[in-house]
């Protein structure tokens, strides 16, 4: 019962940690995208400091759970030195003190941001973002399954990692600026963002099966194997958010142009709740990426 | 029933309902002394041998489901395949051993097996 308390606390951890990841990637990119808007940035805004709340804590959370897991003594284990000091020098502290080098990057450059708008200090808040997401693609290849592997498989992992988590970020504030922006700007945005989503979705799925194909050592694991199936149920909710952007892209969007303005809104309400089904979705395929890379695995 | 709720039921049962952990990783492939085995000689060590290379954390023995004897470890913290422990003088009796590992992904692995001392 203890060990499946621990794992529990790992993909809970994880959930969160990547969710609370997915904000800082996506939304200082929506941020400066748009014409500056009170209620939608102030959104954004409050969601960016959740997200920077969020994977502080988990990223803790994450770590002493380990800890907690490998010392078997119930919750005094959380503060077993020796067990601090040994996953301290894994890949878990590795993993850990990376994200809290991600976490404080953004931090300063969300700071630099907001309270200077000098060119050079903007220059240097992005290229502190771009720290971050090199940081928290790097996180990843220090646990879980890649673990051990090559850097070349690492940095497909970590690309991969960095895009997933960009579009689900994303995906809140695309569902509030529904309700709050104005259509014109709206079409903008959602076009924008298709345009950029495109390649990167390719790139996503392409870099996915690549992975899938090397950590599995024969096709018919997907079928017979537990981490196989959890790969089927995350293709399966992945087809299925696939699904729903192309209805963004090909039927809803299009339909914001038209001159009706009490259509204009209909589309505007069935748009965000689409999105809103999309986020949840995201929100489900990420569980199943905590529990593939926390209880199952390809050598189990 | 809402997605909320879909995402909430399947986060519980994915993770409590199913025991998950006993789907093992890299799993040992040999011991000595070997599982089940009756002895008659004392062992002065115990050789642990996995599948790939992990990094032994820990190992108890006990002894007739009640004592355990204490078993020390080298503060080797590397990862290796085989592992070689040294033991105390063993009495006769069912001994039980149990280990625990972290695999390279850093995925906790345990197990256990048992062996029987009868000393002539």
């Amino acid at each position: 019962m203890d060990i499946t308390i621990w794992n529990l606390v790992s993909v809970i951890s994880k959930v969160f940690l990547y969710l609370g990841f997915s904000f800082l990637i996506a939304l200082p990119l929506m941020y400066i995208r748009l014409p500056f808007n009170r209620e939608w940035h102030g959104y954004i805004r409050r969601l960016f400091i959740t997200g920077v709340g969020m994977a502080f804590v988990f990223n803790g959370v994450y770590f002493f759970g380990r800890v907690g897991s490998f010392s078997e003594s119930g919750i005094t284990g959380l503060f077993d030195t020796e067990m601090i000091s040994l996953l301290w020098d894994s890949g878990v502290g590795d993993s850990f003190r990376w994200r809290l080098m991600a976490l404080f990057s953004i931090s300063v450059a969300a700071a630099i941001y907001w309270f200077s708008k000098k060119r050079v200090s903007i220059a240097f808040a992005a290229l502190l973002y771009l720290g971050m997401i090199y940081a928290i693609g790097l996180s990843f290849g220090f646990i879980g399954h890649t673990a051990g592997l090559s850097g070349w498989m690492q940095l497909i992992l970590g690309v991969h990692v960095v895009i997933a988590l960009s579009w689900i970020g994303s995906l809140l504030a695309l569902r509030h600026a529904c309700y709050q922006l104005k259509v014109e700007v709206l079409h903008k945005l959602m076009n924008d963002f298709s345009k950029v989503a495109q390649p990167m979705v390719l790139i996503l799925v392409g870099l996915g099966g690549y992975l899938v194909y090397t950590l599995l050592s024969e096709p018919q694991m997907l079928l017979k194997s537990a981490y196989g199936n959890f790969l089927l149920t995350k293709l399966a909710l992945v087809l299925l958010l696939l699904g729903l952007a192309a209805r963004h892209k090909l039927i809803l969007v299009p339909r914001l142009e038209c001159d009706n303005a009490s259509d204009v809104k209909d589309v505007k309400y069935v748009l965000a709740r689409s999105i809103g089904i999309e986020f949840w979705l995201a929100f489900l395929l990420v569980i199943v990426t905590a529990v593939l890379s926390t209880v199952v695995g390809p050598m189990h | 029933m809402n997605i909320k709720k879909i995402v909430f039921w399947t986060l519980l049962l994915v993770v409590w309902g199913f025991n998950l952990d006993a789907l093992a990783h890299s799993t040992l492939s040999s011991s000595s002394p070997d599982n089940g085995a009756v002895l008659t000689e004392v062992p002065d060590k115990l050789e642990l041998k996995f599948k790939s290379k992990v990094k032994l954390i820990k190992v108890t023995l006990i002894h007739n489901q009640e004592n355990e004897v204490p078993v020390l470890l080298e503060s080797n913290k590397g990862f290796a395949s085989s592992f070689s422990v040294e033991l105390p003088v063993l009495n006769s009796g069912k001994y039980q051993v149990s280990w625990m590992v972290m695999g390279k992904d850093t995925h906790k692995i345990t197990g256990d097996f048992t062996f029987e001392l009868k000393k002539k």
